[in-house]
């Protein structure tokens, strides 16, 4: 955050404050609340503060396991959960199951989150929980987000995008409260590297997995997205990290990485990452059903 | 989009490529040693824009001999 003569140094801190005191209070008014818990940044600052606003008692994080849920996403989050005392139920969503999300539309994510919200809204029932959050925050609301309209349809509430609680806020609140995701990459789930129309199988989210490992453990640093366009591989490291490893013996380790778990061919995006970069190529526009 | 204008533009810049398109973006294969260079990449994905292609790979080889994959000339759609 840039410092302005007109700006006093901590007002990005102090307004992303304000807004986090409108979320406790929201969260106070509930009487317990179950979060979609990823262990991404937003669910995890959403399941730190709900558990601190309301204790233990009433709040639950659940995650949804599938082929398509990362294994480190997945240590991250038990991480976070035991770390904040915040409570978790593991529950498995077999998403894979459904034709029309394994079909990899566009509007896949509809299938995933459908599913998803299918297997936590009984669990919710079932333990007399009032209401059943996600993470989405502020800056989603402008994005190609077809799992949203899942949520609408079941009846999730997002706390921070309601509250206008942006990415870089959620960052920063993170960081004043301790908790280790605020520095984190954004962490979609490994569907989301296939190329629309390319069936997802678990084979593919396998090879993303560890191509995307094997690169994190040569040193890849930042956002990093191995994108699978079936006999190939298009690596999406970011801009300071490209300067690095677009050279000589780098650039080959890079591609024998990525070669072994499985593709044929391997290339590196000249623009570097960009989220979202699969709705680009695919020409999918934001508010676009299809 | 057209490989073949991309690969063209990409001559004349110096940079002997063949040119794959390929899900909405241009596979490019060259000797990536000249891509370490910053301001080439910038250059290379304005050029694959112009050619309305939404990004721009380079394909990297199998590390045989010296020769990148599809060393010659290649102008695929």
């Amino acid at each position: 955050m840039k410092e302005t003569d007109e700006m006093p140094a901590d007002a990005p801190l102090a307004a992303a404050l304000r807004k986090e005191e409108a979320l406790v209070r929201w969260l106070r008014a509930q009487p317990s609340v179950m979060i979609g818990f990823s262990g991404g940044v937003d669910s995890a600052y959403l399941g730190v503060v709900a558990v601190h606003a309301l204790g233990p008692e009433r709040v639950l994080a659940v995650i949804g396991r599938s082929a398509s849920y990362p294994a480190e996403q997945w240590a991250t989050a038990r991480g976070v959960a035991e770390r904040f005392g915040l409570p978790v139920l593991e529950v498995d969503t077999d998403e894979m199951s459904d034709p029309r999300y394994a079909a990899n539309p566009s509007n896949r994510c509809y299938f995933c989150k459908t599913e998803l919200w299918s297997r936590l809204l009984p669990v919710a029932a079932e333990r007399g929980i009032a209401v059943v959050l996600d993470g989405t925050n502020a800056d989603d609301l402008g994005d190609w987000r077809p799992g949203s309209q899942a949520g609408r349809e079941h009846g999730i509430r997002s706390p921070l995008a309601e509250h206008g609680i942006t990415k870089a806020e959620i960052r920063l609140l993170s960081r004043e409260r301790g908790i280790p995701t605020w520095s984190q990459p954004s962490s979609p789930c490994l569907s989301s590297r296939l190329r629309y129309g390319l069936r997802v199988t678990a084979e593919r989210l396998r090879q993303v997995e560890e191509a995307e490992g094997a690169l994190r453990a040569l040193g890849v640093r930042g956002d990093l997205r191995v994108r699978h366009h079936d006999d190939l591989a298009r690596v999406e490291l970011a801009r300071d990290e490209l300067a690095r490893w677009m050279r000589g013996e780098a650039l080959r380790a890079l591609a024998a990485a990525v070669r072994a778990a499985g593709f044929a061919r391997v290339s590196v995006d000249l623009r570097g990452f960009r989220s979202g970069s699969l709705n680009v190529l695919g020409d999918v526009v934001a508010g676009r059903a299809e | 989009m057209s490989a073949e204008a991309l690969a063209g533009a990409l001559a004349a810049l110096g940079v002997r490529a063949g040119v794959e398109a390929r899900d909405g973006f241009a596979l490019i294969s060259a000797a990536p040693d000249a891509f370490a260079d910053e301001a080439l990449r910038a250059k290379v994905v304005a050029l694959a824009a112009e050619h309305g292609f939404r990004s721009v790979a380079l394909e990297v080889g199998e590390p045989e001999g010296d020769s990148a994959p599809g060393d010659a000339a290649l102008h695929r759609r």
